[in-house]
């Protein structure tokens, strides 16, 4: 009794590092479910202040939604492919209609849901994206001079979602591409838009719609040793919005990435 | 058997020594004043005798389970106890913040071991620590450095392998937790253990319905019936050794309980029930009026002091925030006071008539 009790503690400390280890291990064993090269727009590196004890180097996964552009930017189509059936397939009840009353406290009351999301590298989303991105910029330029003093901010990334399915093989069927589509578990939300405000005047031309949006992606990737010094060694030489770099990046049977080569470009 | 048990294996455990050694002192106290001599005079025999056998008492339960034997020792214990959570805290941040200082230039081989084995040395210490002492207070120390090891351990090898993250860890946590806090005795680690089981069952529940585990207390709901389970825990489950843990329990269930009733009564939105916003807001407000008078007088009855005091805090937090909504818009803010000043009045005057019937009561059981 004595040394079972003893013993317990420590069998659940190592009885809970097996569990996470063991699937970790297998993840990365099999064959991987993607792998791809990613560069400094899509895997951004932030620099830490100085303040900051945090010795380990992070890379952030950053995508695009190809139903929003930046500001003031308007899309052609919001909504796009997160829309009604696709939400009702992901579990929502999407039976009230978006414009009837009690609508808004419906919608608000379904709770955001796990799926799994395919985000394609560099293919037909991402040029459709930009496509849609450079026509709303001509036509902002030529509407005001906004556009002519507004910091677009940093590249966008040139990953961008363009599924969903409760069902990670299911997804991987329909997006067979290894090298250009990677499949992430997401958190989804559902929505109203526009929102219907109390006081909002009902418009014909653009009623309330249901939408989905992804609210959440694992988007925090480890760098491990010996990829990590170049990190650091490179922020330092050259000053981190200067970086460029290729990362070869692999997801494993659980969907979970680990970084196998860093390359810097610049 | 553990450590706590072993301690105080001839006459209960240390809470009842300590218990016994107050009444020992308190009767010498009452032995010595005049008015009880006056009733119950001793002879100066007796008097040696019973001096002789109290001081050999206090002597002896000191010697056995160290216990504090005057009020001045006792206010020493609790200045160690205090003293041993801060520094347990303050070890806590300075593990995790070393860490992640140097864990940057370590591979991942290192970063494993070192996580890994540093919460099973710190539970090494803290056996080694339960083993030579009787109080506890740096068993405690180390048992509660070892659970935030334990916690980083699992953080950082989710992070190392970018592991989806799981409300298992709740569950590994919390158990180590209750494990430690049965083994060492230690009301703190049980507080810990319970509120990380409950979040557990909570978001295994949420994740089990399809939604992100994260989001467990998106619906609070289940944190009512999980204080009420663990607030009635002791009812089911008797504690022979760690008398003391009863109490934790009701505490820390209580509090779930009408945190969450509070959450519900001022935001109606995150309810289960699929009702107007506002009428769920008004049930739980009335449901926590009535639950609080009514886990007073469960309180009373059982003889639960936590209970009571919580039952009265949160009585008086619901009524004040009913009066908030009625009349807070409308009325002066002098008068709002002074009406809130006025039923503070009343309450205390209800109280005292309360106590005036149960004095009452016990005095009629006596004669």
């Amino acid at each position: 009794m004595k040394r079972a009790s003893l013993l317990i503690p420590a069998a659940i400390i190592v009885v809970a590092n097996a569990f996470a280890l063991l699937p970790a291990m297998r993840n990365r064993a099999g064959a991987p479910d993607a792998e791809m090269t990613l560069t400094q727009r899509e895997l951004r590196y932030f620099n830490r202040s100085k303040a900051d004890d945090d010795t380990g180097v992070t890379l952030n996964l950053e995508w695009t939604d190809p139903t929003n552009l930046r500001w003031p930017l308007e899309a052609e189509k919001p909504g796009g492919w997160l829309d009604r059936s696709k939400l009702q397939q992901l579990g929502f009840t999407c039976s009230v209609d978006a414009n009837s009353p009690g609508a808004e406290r419906y919608y608000q009351r379904q709770r955001p849901r796990k799926a799994f999301v395919a985000l394609e590298y560099d293919g037909a989303a991402w040029r459709a994206w930009a496509e849609m991105h450079e026509r709303a910029v001509a036509e902002e330029k030529a509407r005001s001079k906004v556009m002519n003093w507004i910091d677009n901010g940093p590249p966008p990334s040139h990953l961008v979602a363009m599924d969903a399915d409760p069902d990670p093989v299911k997804l991987r069927r329909r997006y067979p591409g290894r090298t250009t589509v990677v499949i992430l578990p997401a958190v989804v939300a559902v929505a109203l838009e526009p929102f219907p405000y109390p006081g909002r005047k009902l418009d014909s031309k653009s009623p309330t719609r249901v939408v989905g949006r992804i609210q959440q992606l694992p988007s925090s990737i480890h760098v491990p040793r010996p990829f990590s010094d170049k990190f650091l060694a490179a922020g330092k030489k050259a000053g981190i919005k200067d970086l460029s770099y290729r990362v070869r990046l692999r997801y494993g049977t659980s969907l979970e990435p680990w970084i196998i080569d860093v390359e810097f470009t610049n | 058997m553990t450590p706590a048990e072993q301690n105080p294996a001839s006459d209960g455990d240390r809470v009842a020594a300590q218990q016994a050694a107050d009444r020992i002192r308190s009767l010498r106290h009452e032995l010595a004043s005049e008015e009880i001599q006056s009733v119950l005079a001793l002879t100066p025999d007796q008097r040696s005798r019973f001096e002789d056998w109290s001081r050999a008492r206090l002597a002896a339960l000191a010697q056995q389970f160290d216990v504090d034997t005057t009020a001045s020792q006792k206010r020493v214990s609790w200045a160690m106890r205090i003293a041993s959570t801060l520094g347990a805290v303050a070890l806590c941040a300075g593990i995790v913040l070393f860490f992640t200082r140097y864990w940057g230039f370590l591979n991942t081989p290192v970063q494993l071991a070192i996580v890994i084995l540093t919460p099973l040395l710190l539970l090494a210490g803290a056996e080694f620590a339960a083993r030579r002492e009787r109080t506890f207070y740096f068993t405690g120390l180390l048992a509660l450095v070892a659970l935030a090891s334990f916690i980083l351990n699992l953080a950082v090898v989710g992070d190392i392998f970018n592991i989806t993250s799981t409300e298992r860890a709740l569950l590994a946590w919390g158990a180590f937790a209750m494990v430690l806090a049965y083994r060492y005795g230690l009301r703190l680690m049980l507080a810990l253990g319970l509120l990380l089981l409950m979040g557990y069952v909570a978001a295994a529940f949420t994740a089990r319905m399809g939604y992100q585990w994260l989001d467990f207390y998106d619906r609070p709901e289940h944190f009512l019936l999980l204080g009420f389970f663990v607030l009635t825990l002791p009812l089911y489950r008797k504690h022979s050794h760690n008398t003391d843990f009863p109490p934790v329990y009701r505490l820390v269930g209580a509090l779930t309980f009408f945190i969450t009733l509070f959450v519900l009564a001022e935001r109606g939105s995150v309810s289960y029930l699929p009702w107007d916003m506002i009428a769920v807001r008004r049930f739980y407000e009335i449901a926590g009026l009535i639950l609080s008078i009514a886990a007073i007088w469960w309180g009373i009855a059982r003889n639960w002091n936590g209970l009571v005091n919580t039952g009265t805090a949160f009585f008086i937090i619901f009524l004040f925030k009913r009066l908030y909504h009625w009349w807070w818009d409308w009325m002066p803010r002098y008068l709002f006071f002074a009406v809130i000043g006025v039923l503070g009045i009343a309450l205390v005057v209800a109280f005292k008539r309360v106590r005036a019937r149960m004095i009452h009561l016990e005095n009629k059981g006596l004669a």
